[in-house]
């Protein structure tokens, strides 16, 4: 569904992805970790083309993301996307920040949009807070309600970049679970995190990253019991053992 | 017409709510003009303040042609009143050298005169009954009348040819507005800042004629021969030397000069000079 | 205490010139409100020659003076066979001047959205222009009401460059009164209450606006 292939990113004298080749099939979940500065969250921003590449093949559902050809926004519209800061709409309610793009991208009805935007604000476990400003809730709530956007426009993939970095420890939690029900629903998800609890719970794979390459590609039991590369398992020890 | 009245009644009452709140601040604002002749130092004349002063200062036009121009080209001003007030300052203080030149314009210059900026006025300045109100003047030193100015093959060829519609260029704070408005009542009237720009918005053709003083007029023919003056002046417009209310012995000396100068042919030879032609008398 | 007798004497000149006056700062202010978002959008696009287009305009048309940009459409398109009025060309000049301060206000309000803004609209699907108007500048207005409203108190009281190029706005016509009436000083504190009549309540509508758009950030 998502394909790498020998993709590499330069930003000026700096080589941000190398040689990167990568595969997420439907309905895997993907967690991509490693130190910060590792390339992670550029490799995620690619897929949707909020970073372009240098070369290499990118294609997502055999569609080349980086082609000129290619209608980017229809394509964004089948990959949904969680942000570190959220980035809601400041100035929208709750419902109307889940309800734009549906409405505006899709051609909804203002009905048919605000009731998935319910249905899904519901899922993650807010729907009281549908007629609030995001800056009345917490980061916690604040995030879902990200995720019921993400989702409300029936995305093939949800992309999500360290969506609990940002949060207070103890709003972890409720932001972790909503996506564990999502992965066991079945939904293709990548994720860039430094949750190791939920990587070793929930992932298919988990891809470790260092300075711009993936150092190693492996099932979470595999990788975390048994690390293969050096550089893995110097990171593992850094980030399991305090 | 009962909102007019309401309208007018509520900006008096803003006006006054300003003047109110600065009178606080113990601002008092002098603007009269006409009814006083004394000046603060009692009882010297604006002459003897000349004389003493040693040197006589007039406000003269710089953007007219003919009259009073200041000519890039060495920055002096020159023109039929600049030569005017120079022989002024040679009778009054023996010398054309001693002699300031002030820039007015027809809606600056009597302002000026009241705030003692300037002595007295050599502007194109046409005798009024209502400008004599504010000021005095000397007797005539130009016989100028209002004509009219239009591109070169105009159908206008006369006041007479001025029609609803017609646009009429004119200068703010001029006769001229008076006079055309009163002659040819159907004419859209534009009036501009100085003649410079009235001339430009006649050459841009934003208006069909320009009117003002024949004397001017002929200026911006020798300016730009594409134009022509057309048809008789159809106003009677002199121009006086204009002098503050009740300075005599200034406006004596002003009167006898400018009879000397008539008499020694010096008049003579200025208005050829500028007007290209001898004056008609 | 001015001469009121100038105000009733000559109110059919003041009110004609008010008239004016309000006619062309209106069109002047959706003008170049309309064109300085336009501007400011060129500004920050990734398209090259539409930034270079926006850059030149801003650049070229802030550092003119505002009279001489009035001439340009009054004295000089004539000689390019369009002739248009006093009343006609001021206003367009003061639209396309303000325009430029406009756009670099509403550039500078769009800057200060936090770039996630956009990258969460268009990683939606939105288009760059639905981004734009949906996300961005309904964030960047808050950011600009103070600035752009004192773009448009400034607007008002540049009208009065029409009285050069005999605009029939309240200068021209104050200049009018002011050549009839000789009393300079009267005439004009005259004219400067009626635009008190349209800036303050200007400023006052932009400080009730500002409090409410306030109150959801």
């Amino acid at each position: 569904m998502i394909l790498f292939q020998q993709v590499e990113k330069h930003y000026g004298d700096f080589h941000v992805l190398k040689a990167i080749n990568l595969q997420v099939e439907q309905g895997e979940v993907v967690v991509v970790v490693g130190p910060s500065g590792s390339g992670k969250s550029t490799l995620l921003r690619c897929i949707n083309r909020l970073e372009t590449i240098s070369s290499g093949d990118l294609t997502v559902n055999s569609q080349k993301v980086n082609d000129k050809k290619t209608n980017i926004n229809k394509l964004r519209r089948d990959i949904g996307m969680v942000f570190q800061h959220f980035n809601l709409y400041p100035h929208k309610k709750v419902i109307d920040n889940i309800t734009l793009a549906p409405m505006k991208v899709l051609g909804q009805t203002k009905q048919e949009a605000e009731k998935t935007a319910m249905y899904y604000l519901d899922k993650v476990g807010i729907a009281d807070k549908a007629g609030q400003y995001p800056s009345q809730l917490s980061g916690g709530q604040q995030q879902r309600v990200a995720i019921a956007r993400g989702l409300a426009m029936k995305p093939q993939v949800m992309l999500f970049d360290e969506p609990t970095s940002a949060l207070d420890p103890e709003m972890v939690g409720e932001v972790l679970d909503v996506m564990k029900a999502l992965a066991n629903e079945g939904m293709t998800m990548v994720v860039v995190t430094h949750e190791m609890g939920f990587a070793r719970e929930v992932a298919d794979r988990v891809v470790f990253m260092d300075k711009g390459q993936i150092i190693e590609e492996a099932a979470p039991v595999e990788f975390f019991s048994n690390p293969r590369e050096e550089r893995a398992r110097l990171f593992l020890n850094r980030v399991l053992n305090h | 017409m009962m909102a007019k009245k309401w309208l007018a009644v509520a900006l008096m009452t803003m006006v006054m709510s300003v003047f109110v709140l600065a009178g606080c601040g113990g601002g008092k604002v002098d603007n009269s003009s006409g009814s006083t002749g004394e000046n603060p130092g009692a009882d010297a004349s604006l002459l003897d303040t000349i004389k003493s002063r040693g040197k006589l200062i007039v406000g003269v036009k710089y953007d007219t042609k003919l009259f009073g121009l200041k000519n890039p080209a060495n920055n002096e001003v020159e023109g039929f009143d600049v030569d005017i007030a120079k022989a002024l300052a040679k009778s009054i203080l023996g010398d054309e050298t001693k002699i300031e030149l002030k820039e007015v314009t027809s809606k600056t210059r009597i302002p000026m005169l009241d705030n003692n900026e300037i002595d007295m006025i050599v502007a194109t300045m046409t005798v009024t009954e209502e400008r004599k109100e504010q000021v005095d003047f000397s007797e005539v030193y130009f016989k100028a009348g209002q004509s009219l100015l239009v591109k070169k093959g105009s159908a206008i060829k006369g006041i007479d040819d001025i029609a609803k519609g017609t646009k009429v260029l004119a200068v703010k704070g001029s006769t001229s507005v008076d006079n055309i408005i009163e002659k040819a009542p159907d004419a859209t009237v534009l009036e501009f800042d100085n003649y410079q720009d009235a001339f430009g918005a006649l050459k841009a053709g934003q208006g069909d004629v320009l009117t003002t003083d024949n004397a001017i007029l002929y200026g911006m023919v020798a300016q730009d021969p594409g134009y022509e003056v057309v048809g008789e002046p159809f106003t009677d417009e002199p121009y006086g030397i204009a002098i503050k209310k009740g300075e005599t012995e200034l406006a004596d000396a002003v009167n006898n000069e400018l009879a000397a100068m008539k008499e020694s042919g010096e008049y003579n030879t200025i208005y050829e000079r500028w007007i290209g032609e001898a004056p008609s008398e | 205490m001015p001469d009121f007798s100038i105000l009733i004497e000559y109110f059919d000149f003041y009110i004609e010139g008010f008239v004016n006056t309000i006619y062309a700062s209106i069109l002047a202010l959706l003008g170049s409100f309309l064109l300085g978002t336009v501007i400011a959008v060129f500004r920050i696009t990734t398209v090259k020659p539409l930034r270079w287009l926006g850059t030149v305009y801003v650049e070229f048309i802030r550092n003119i003076p505002l009279l001489l940009i009035v001439y340009l459409f009054y004295l000089v398109l004539p000689m390019l066979g369009i002739t248009l009025n006093g009343f006609i060309s001021g206003t367009i000049g003061l639209t396309v001047y303000t325009a430029a301060f406009i756009a670099e206000t509403i550039r500078a309000g769009i800057m200060s959205v936090p770039k996630g803004q956009s990258e969460a609209a268009l990683s939606s699907g939105l288009t760059y222009v639905q981004t734009m108007r949906y996300v961005i500048l309904p964030q960047a207005i808050k950011i600009v009401i103070p600035p752009l409203s004192n773009q448009f108190i400034n607007l008002v009281k540049n009208s009065s460059v029409l009285s050069v190029i005999a605009g029939l706005d309240l200068m021209y016509f104050g200049d009018r009164v002011a050549g009839k009436t000789y009393a300079t000083f009267d005439t004009y504190i005259f004219v400067a209450v009626f635009y008190l009549v349209l800036t303050l309540p200007l400023s006052y509508a932009a400080l009730i606006l500002e409090r409410r758009l306030a109150k959801h950030s």
